[in-house]
């Protein structure tokens, strides 16, 4: 074994990891050469007193205001955008299973569906009350677009797709079944399900 | 995993406070005898944990929380050194400029350093590597990973700082 050789294996030996065919090379060398037993007796153990360095040292201040202070918080993408609600993100779901499973329910108690009528039912004075209203909220909503996060913007237009889509279907049924009051009342709904997530969508943009 | 670490990973700011409260006097010792000064390692100690908060969700438990952090401070100052490239301030505890030109040796001929102030004066990669290897228990082959140097020069180094670490003592 050569002084580089022995350097290199210096760490294993110290290690007790040199096979001992490994370690009777390592020990045979240092055994005759002074300048690498001077150099494990300086380099191989720890130096006096490592181990007994404390493991734990408390700062000499309180760290935790400035960490805390730039800790983002987790759910917040944007600085001054709206989070999406969890109520936004239920509301299309619950609109789609509720609507379409009125219209189902009633369609199959009504019995086989008319004919579609060729022009939409006339809009009672309830539901030109709803439009309006919509109509209003959706005017604030598009002043206070750029307060919202993209995302929340993307959720808000696919809820109300799904409602809309809703709506029309139950139009279209009551306009196959005008007499049907349950129909009529499914079209209420709708509206006032549009109404109602517009009016807390444009809360929540003016809210931030 | 705890139920403090699940709330913190959930975005629980009082949750992660209270692990920030039992890790900080390891993490803090750790990044005081990196850093080598104890205004770097205040710094250093707050780094580690803004991005600990961050990295956190990716916590699967695997390790113990405080493995987890004890490594991630070993990689926010390497990549803070990376990021840097400047050179560090040697001294530990002490203004003394004499200690900044000639790092690893004593201000004054004849003064015995403790062992901390010593290590303090170490260079800065000879530093790093006894911390790591006689300090913190890691192997070469870890360190050399960690650090981005071969196995041998981690070796090296962990020589080097012993015999500095010696002679800086018996003075």
């Amino acid at each position: 074994m050569t002084c580089s050789e022995l350097k290199d294996r210096l760490d294993a030996y110290l290690r007790d990891a040199l096979t001992p065919t490994e370690a009777a090379a390592f020990e045979g060398h240092l055994s005759g050469c002074a300048a690498c037993a001077g150099l494990l007796e300086t380099v191989g153990a720890p130096v006096a007193g490592t181990a007994a360095l404390p493991r734990t040292v408390p700062p000499g201040e309180d760290l935790w205001p400035e960490i805390s202070a730039r800790l983002t918080p987790r759910r917040a993408a944007i600085p001054g955008r709206v989070v999406i609600p969890g109520w936004l993100l239920a509301t299309a779901a619950v609109l789609l299973v509720s609507l379409s499973s009125g219209i189902t329910a009633i369609a199959l108690r009504s019995g086989p569906a008319a004919p579609a009528a060729a022009e939409p039912p006339r809009l009672g004075a309830q539901e030109a009350e709803f439009a309006a209203a919509a109509a209003d909220l959706s005017r604030t909503l598009e002043q206070a677009r750029g307060r919202l996060a993209p995302a929340t913007i993307a959720t808000i237009q696919r809820n109300l797709a799904t409602i809309d889509s809703a709506l029309a279907e139950s139009r279209r049924a009551l306009a196959r079944d005008p007499d049907n009051s349950a129909l009529e009342q499914l079209v209420l709904t709708a509206w006032r399900q549009k109404v109602d997530l517009l009016r807390r969508a444009a809360a929540l943009s003016t809210e931030s | 995993m705890s139920d403090l670490v699940r709330l913190a990973q959930s975005g629980d700011e009082e949750a992660f406070g209270a692990l920030y409260r039992t890790h900080v006097g390891r993490v803090h010792a750790l990044c005081l005898r990196l850093a080598g000064d104890a205004h770097a390692a205040a710094d250093l100690t707050q780094d580690v944990f803004v991005r600990a908060w961050e990295a956190l969700p990716s916590f699967r438990g695997e390790s113990a929380l405080g493995s987890w952090l004890h490594r991630l401070a070993v990689n926010v100052f390497l990549g803070q050194r990376r990021a840097s490239g400047r050179r560090e301030r040697r001294v530990f505890g002490t203004g003394d400029p004499a200690l900044l030109e000639r790092p690893g040796e004593p201000a004054t001929p004849g003064t015995r350093l403790d062992l901390e102030q010593a290590i303090g004066g170490l260079p800065t990669r000879a530093r790093l590597v006894f911390v790591l290897h006689d300090v913190e228990g890691y192997q070469h082959e870890e360190i050399a990973q960690m650090a981005g140097i071969a196995e041998g020069t981690s070796k090296a180094q962990l020589f080097r700082a012993r015999r500095l670490l010696r002679e800086a003592l018996e003075r």
